[in-house]
């Protein structure tokens, strides 16, 4: 396990994994004068694969890739204005997650083949995430969604 | 008279110093060509016993296991390749912004995103040294959009990196070639010749039942199944005289 943390989002991954942080800028809650201030969220892309250099944060361009062993996770920040908003209001971190859960239809782009997951919740702190998961293969949900949640339960949020 | 044969022996003592300076001269001008691979086939002897084509860098003095890359981009966000247990090859390709034989490869990584790289399913990584040693604005203008950059002075110290641009190719784990060179094509041409070597390495250290795994799966691929009768010749070879 190598552990790798950026911004207060801090992950353990296992051999053969890659981690990929990178910035959005959002926009914060409004001011008074009606204002939203720009802020800089965090998106991570967790796979066990490969992952492009050019993708999209919710991994098009590389989803296409993606083999039937593969995994991606990718776990995104929204801006402050979503904070305390009715789709973020789970305190509850959506994992460990179950096979069940996952469906070719939660997919931002479905592919033959693939299953996906998207859950929205707020930290303890109650910063907005959104964490959507593609498994190459919806038929080996089992498997992928252990090792999926292998990372996922030494996912530690700001 | 005595005074032309005094001149005459002093020129001569001139001329003597004179020539053996020369001869010194173009001795040390000699060493230092053959040091550099001038000469006698292009080969160059170094007092380690290393040897390496012209315009090469020597290999590192010191071997290292393959690390996993874990660093920064350019934008400062943290980002991590997975080198160890992976099934697809790693080319790492140490660089900097500074060194002039790098401006080759960063054009050429720029400008192409199939690079035909040595391997299976090989994925370039190129990795620089740590904000506080590399030009933030340069890394910016140069870093391809097709290949990861990351910015890491610790992996260029696991790796005991000599020289830059240093190229490492890593397979199942394993370093299994690396060296320096003035062009992309040279660095092909290196690095495919060490794959090929340690691909046919490794299958001849393969134990019984994988060799014959091996086998089968070749025949397989070229359409010969278990039972054809190509495998059962009925005629006895020829014995050449």
């Amino acid at each position: 396990m190598t552990q790798i943390s950026d911004r207060g989002i801090t992950v353990d991954l296992p051999a053969g994994w890659e981690a990929d942080f990178y910035r959005r800028n959002a926009a914060a809650a409004p001011l008074a004068e009606g204002h939203a201030p720009e802020v800089t969220t965090t998106i991570a892309h967790f796979a066990n694969w490969p992952l492009p250099n050019e993708r999209g944060d919710f991994g098009g361009g590389a989803v296409e890739l993606m083999r039937l062993d593969d995994i991606l996770i990718v776990l995104f920040e929204y801006g402050e204005a979503e904070r305390g908003t009715a789709l973020f209001s789970s305190t509850t971190v959506p994992w460990p997650l179950r096979p069940a859960d996952f469906d070719a239809n939660r997919l931002q782009r479905p592919l033959p083949g693939q299953a996906g997951l998207q859950q929205f919740f707020s930290s303890a702190s109650g910063r907005p995430f959104c964490l959507f998961v593609v498994l190459g293969s919806g038929r080996d949900a089992e498997t992928l969604v252990a090792q999926a949640n292998e990372v996922l339960d030494t996912l530690s949020l700001p | 008279m005595t005074a032309l044969i005094v001149s005459l022996t002093v020129a001569v003592a001139l001329l003597a110093i004179l020539v053996a300076g020369l001869l010194r001269s173009h001795a040390e001008i000699l060493r230092a060509l053959h040091e550099l691979g001038v000469g006698e086939g292009g080969k160059a002897t170094r007092s380690s016993g290393l040897k390496t084509r012209e315009g090469i860098a020597e290999p590192r003095t010191e071997t290292t296991p393959a690390f996993d890359i874990s660093g920064t981009k350019p934008d400062g966000a943290t980002r991590h390749v997975g080198v160890l247990g992976t099934e697809h090859t790693t080319l790492l390709a140490f660089m900097t912004t500074g060194c002039s034989t790098c401006q080759i490869f960063w054009k050429e990584f720029s400008e192409r995103a199939d690079l035909d790289l040595p391997g299976l399913d090989t994925r370039l990584v190129i990795v620089t040294k740590s904000l506080e040693h590399e030009s933030e604005s340069q890394l910016e203008k140069l870093a391809p959009r097709h290949h990861p950059v990351v910015m890491t002075s610790q992996a260029w110290d696991q790796y005991k990196i000599p020289v830059s641009p240093y190229f490492i190719l890593v397979e199942a784990g394993k370093i299994v070639g690396e060296g320096s060179a003035g062009s992309w094509k040279q660095v092909q041409s290196l690095l495919t010749q060490a794959y090929r070597d340690s691909t046919i390495r490794t299958r001849a250290h393969r134990p019984g039942s994988d060799r014959e795994k091996y086998a089968d799966d070749e025949l397989r691929a070229a359409g010969i199944e278990p039972g054809d009768p190509s495998l059962y010749p009925t005629d006895a070879p020829e014995v050449q005289p």
